[in-house]
């Protein structure tokens, strides 16, 4: 009995045994009964504290804690390499007010969001024993997110819009890489994704976002800055402009929403080609 | 004038803190707010931590320090704890933790009975127990969250199944 309760003991801790101990005690397990039921029983336990990490947090923190973070603008690794001064935080009083306030915005774009979507399914996937499930935009935890993006072993398309981005490199066309964000070490796909060299992006998603430029760039995991788009570096004496739906674009390109057949243009110049546009039939 | 405009604008923007921030939150938000819940046994408790938790996230993101997920784990954990033992002391004359707010309404009756047996034990023992059977964590990786030896871990492992075994057993 004392022998089987050390072996119990060892089955509790099998994955951190070495790999002839994990044999040894397999071995074991294969001729011994007793210690089988003892394999089935703690299989039944871990099935029972499943549950426990399927469970939503509330709505409201995630806002609030965005919330009484300092406004964008401070940027976490600046050129120069300084960092900003440590910001002064708001007491929790302050954070409860923020939290009821948020919460409200948070109900209110939910009522709107279910209204755009009625009849769309919000699926979603979750793969493998840990994946997030309930929360809204679960997705599997071997791929990270990128902002709001996620990362799915299977394609989701409740929500499928097209984007798309050209980029221009003294005039000529600098390639869009095909599987940007096919993500192989995770065997995932990101919701933001190139599946050829048009610079078609596929935004599919298992509910609407609103991705980024910047986002799309970090998927691609290639900077968007002052010295360099992507993988071409500006040269001295080049700038940048950009276009979005054939206008000048005054912003930051970073900042640029992909929605349906958002149209994106950056020249890297001079010169600077004009806005050529995407003929977007059969997207 | 309109390029360099362009690039002053893009130049400012790099991967923020609030950016590194969001990332976190989508990556760990949902499981570090399970894990609270089984910590701290309550879901107030536990919404709280978690808050706390990421904004201190955001604290050290934007001085520059680097944050990721153990790093949540052990903050997340000292916030549970802290809360759990202020919380002992002030219901020292109840003989639970936790009470009505335990469970996520629409949890079924043994998902209940399970939290109801982890809150009668000790928070060391259930967070190894959440953290090997839910989290799937090897001794090592919860030795190195926990700072302790993997034998220790092991050990409470061990001790902290046959108690769960046996609270389990008594409320079902």
């Amino acid at each position: 009995m004392t022998l089987h309760r050390r072996f119990e003991h060892l089955l509790l801790v099998r994955d951190s045994l070495s790999p002839d101990d994990r044999r040894r005690l397999d071995r074991h397990v294969s001729e011994c009964p007793d210690c089988r039921e003892s394999v089935a029983q703690l299989q039944r336990e871990k099935a029972l504290f499943q549950p426990l990490g399927n469970v939503t947090p509330p709505s409201g923190i995630r806002q609030a804690v965005l919330a009484a973070s300092p406004a964008e603008g401070s940027s976490w690794r600046t050129r120069a390499g300084r960092f900003p001064p440590r910001p002064s935080w708001p007491s929790s009083k302050t954070v409860s007010r923020i939290l009821g306030a948020a919460t409200i915005v948070a109900a209110a774009g939910w009522f709107v969001f279910a209204a755009l979507t009625q009849g769309q399914q919000t699926s979603r996937v979750g793969v493998g024993p840990s994946a997030r499930q309930g929360h809204p935009g679960a997705a599997v935890p071997g791929g990270p997110f990128v902002g709001q993006v996620g990362c799915n072993h299977n394609e989701q398309i409740t929500y499928h819009v097209h984007a798309h981005l050209s980029v221009y490199d003294a005039g000529k066309p600098v390639t869009i890489p095909a599987y940007i964000g096919f993500n192989f070490n995770h065997d995932c796909l990101y919701w933001l994704h190139t599946h050829d060299t048009s610079g078609v992006i596929h935004i599919e998603s298992p509910r609407a976002i609103r991705p980024t430029l910047g986002t799309f760039f970090r998927v691609w995991r290639k900077p968007l800055t002052a010295g360099r788009v992507g993988p071409t570096h500006l040269r001295p004496g080049q700038s940048v402009k950009v276009y979005v739906d054939q206008k000048p674009y005054f912003g930051n390109p970073s900042r640029i929403v992909l929605g349906r057949h958002t149209d994106v243009q950056i020249d890297i110049g001079p010169p600077f080609p004009p806005p050529r546009g995407f003929d977007y039939r059969g997207l | 004038m309109m390029a360099r405009d362009h690039v002053e604008v893009v130049a400012e923007h790099e991967y923020t803190a609030k950016d590194r921030l969001t990332d976190l939150m989508n990556q760990y938000e949902q499981p570090l707010y399970a894990y609270l819940l089984v910590l701290a046994g309550d879901r107030e408790v536990a919404a709280d931590c978690l808050q706390e938790t990421f904004l201190r996230a955001y604290q050290n993101l934007a001085r520059g320090k680097p944050v990721n997920g153990q790093w949540l784990y052990k903050v997340a954990r000292h916030r549970g704890i802290d809360e759990h033992n202020r919380r002992h002391k002030a219901q020292a004359a109840t003989d639970a933790l936790g009470g009505a707010s335990v469970g996520i309404p629409g949890e079924s009756a043994q998902t209940l009975a399970v939290r109801a047996a982890l809150s009668r034990l000790s928070v060391s023992d259930r967070e190894v127990l959440y953290l090997s059977r839910v989290d799937g964590l090897k001794a090592p990786e919860i030795a190195a969250m926990l700072g302790i030896r993997p034998g220790a871990v092991r050990a409470r492992l061990h001790r902290a199944h046959a108690r769960f075994r046996q609270m389990y057993g008594e409320q079902s």
